[in-house]
């Protein structure tokens, strides 16, 4: 009967610290997949040439909100006319690219953002 | 307490000190120390006001590929480090003492590679800096958000090769007004024939141990415990001073060695010890394995080792542990039903 018990209580712990490990383990982060440049986005953003050099040299500018809601089936464009690249939250869009993206399932991600003066960029996507 | 006591509740504290471990953040007691990563963070410029040479004592490296900003100078010589928002941040004393002023927005922001916490109940920018001593060696290395991409999602449309970061961070050395241009670079995974190869290796072997004697997958475990250790030790003893090499990386797979080895001990006394040490050894080698699982197609890793060792190790490590543990298991579960009571006749 004792040995019953140690047993189911052995096992018992390893499930209990699995379960904990991948509780922990867990995140909640929006998908999202591309779509053509040609489709109309719900928003839209323009990093004009020089932002970079400007940004560097101290100068505020203003170009994306720090935080973004939007919902799932809404679209984001960000067109790069500077002679850099940029880094708004999780998207990279290179020296004269243009990034179309399409949010499929909700959540929030956070990362750096190289054209606004705070250097944060918040993506919240709502159901 | 007899000496056999004395031995098994020395088991049960050591069951008790991996799950303590196992429940720590990952960056307790430390700043949130290198790990595997994607970016290769580079020092391209370094420019003084006026074109004054910066001094041959002074040191201004990147530690952990993209992970930390580091300057180490000379003693006599003084460091200011202003933060974020221009406040009063970081600074080394001509004796080598290394201060952080706690009420800076910039020290609870960096004291994670991503940056959570703001500190918004003790941050004042105008209240006078209250200096906490970090260093006494002349070094000071911080989490600067400004040399690494933020975010462990990898970038949307970036290819490798391109420079993801670019930006200057400016300080001053004995007055001299300093700018350090730094550039992060995304870099091409690696091939995962290495961890895959080592993964199916592992499981042949314990296949091929299996159905022997309860002792071979026990010797097969400590063998797994061992190169965890090493492993685990190499990414310990890689990280450089002050970037807070982590605890956790080397003391998880040192306790599986300990119980797998307490196990191989207790293969001929108790079924239920060794299968009970044995279950704990591998949950506590898997959680391992699970919690650096980034270095199996991570670019860039926190070690002194041959990258392939480190994937190649951990893959076959956490093979051989989730088999340790699953034996363990059922043989516990048959302990469990063989001593179930009878049922009472009427």
């Amino acid at each position: 009967m004792k040995q019953r018990g140690i047993a189911f209580a052995l096992i018992a712990l390893a499930g209990a610290i699995i379960a904990v490990v991948a509780v922990v383990s867990g995140g909640d982060e929006p998908e999202f997949q591309t779509i053509a440049n040609s489709e109309d986005a719900d928003y839209e953003y323009i990093i004009p040439r020089g932002a970079g050099a400007k940004i560097e040299a101290g100068e505020s500018i203003n170009i994306i909100p720090a935080e973004l809601m939007v919902r799932i089936g809404e679209s984001l464009r960000i067109i790069n006319d500077d002679d850099r690249g940029h880094v708004v939250g999780v998207f990279f869009v290179g020296a004269g690219e243009t990034l179309s993206q399409e949010f499929t399932s909700s959540g929030t991600l956070s990362g750096g953002c190289s054209i606004h003066p705070s250097g944060e960029f918040t993506l919240q996507v709502l159901e | 307490m007899t000496f056999e006591n004395l031995r098994q509740h020395r088991v049960w504290w050591a069951v008790i000190a991996g799950a303590t471990l196992t429940a720590m953040p990952a960056g307790f007691a430390h700043a949130d120390p290198p790990g595997p990563t994607d970016y290769s963070s580079v020092i391209v410029e370094v420019t003084t006001s006026e074109s004054l040479p910066l001094a041959d004592d002074v040191a201004v490296t990147i530690e952990g590929h993209d992970s930390f900003l580091s300057v180490t100078v000379a003693r006599g010589t003084t460091v200011k480090i202003p933060g974020y928002e221009g406040e009063e941040y970081l600074k080394i004393e001509s004796d080598c003492t290394a201060y952080e002023n706690q009420r800076s927005m910039s020290t609870w922001y960096n004291k994670e590679r991503y940056g959570s916490d703001f500190g918004a109940d003790v941050v004042d920018h105008d209240a006078a800096p209250e200096w906490l001593q970090i260093a006494s060696n002349c070094t000071l290395a911080w989490h600067d958000h400004r040399i690494h991409y933020m975010s462990p999602q990898p970038p949307v449309n970036a290819k490798p090769g391109d420079v993801i970061v670019a930006d200057s961070i400016r300080f001053t050395v004995d007055g001299i007004p300093v700018a350090v241009r730094v550039e992060s670079s995304l870099v091409e995974r690696p091939s995962l024939l290495a961890p895959l190869v080592a993964a199916a290796s592992a499981l042949l072997l314990v296949v091929g141990v299996i159905g022997r004697t309860s002792a071979a997958l026990q010797r097969l475990m400590v063998g797994a415990s061992l190169l965890g250790l090493v492993i685990g030790g190499a990414q310990y003893l890689w990280a450089a001073p002050g970037t807070g090499p982590q605890l956790t990386s080397f003391a998880l797979p040192s306790l599986a060695t300990v119980l797998s080895g307490s196990a191989l001990a207790f293969n001929r006394q108790s079924s239920i010890q060794r299968n009970g040490l044995q279950l704990m050894s591998g949950v506590f080698l898997a959680i391992w394995v699970l919690r650096r699982k980034d270095v199996l197609d991570a670019a860039l890793l926190p070690t002194s080792l041959p990258y392939w060792v480190d994937r190649a190790g951990t893959a076959a490590i956490g093979v051989i542990a989730c088999a340790a543990a699953g034996y363990a298991l059922i043989g516990l579960w048959q302990i469990a039903n063989v001593n179930r009571p009878s049922p009472r006749r009427a």
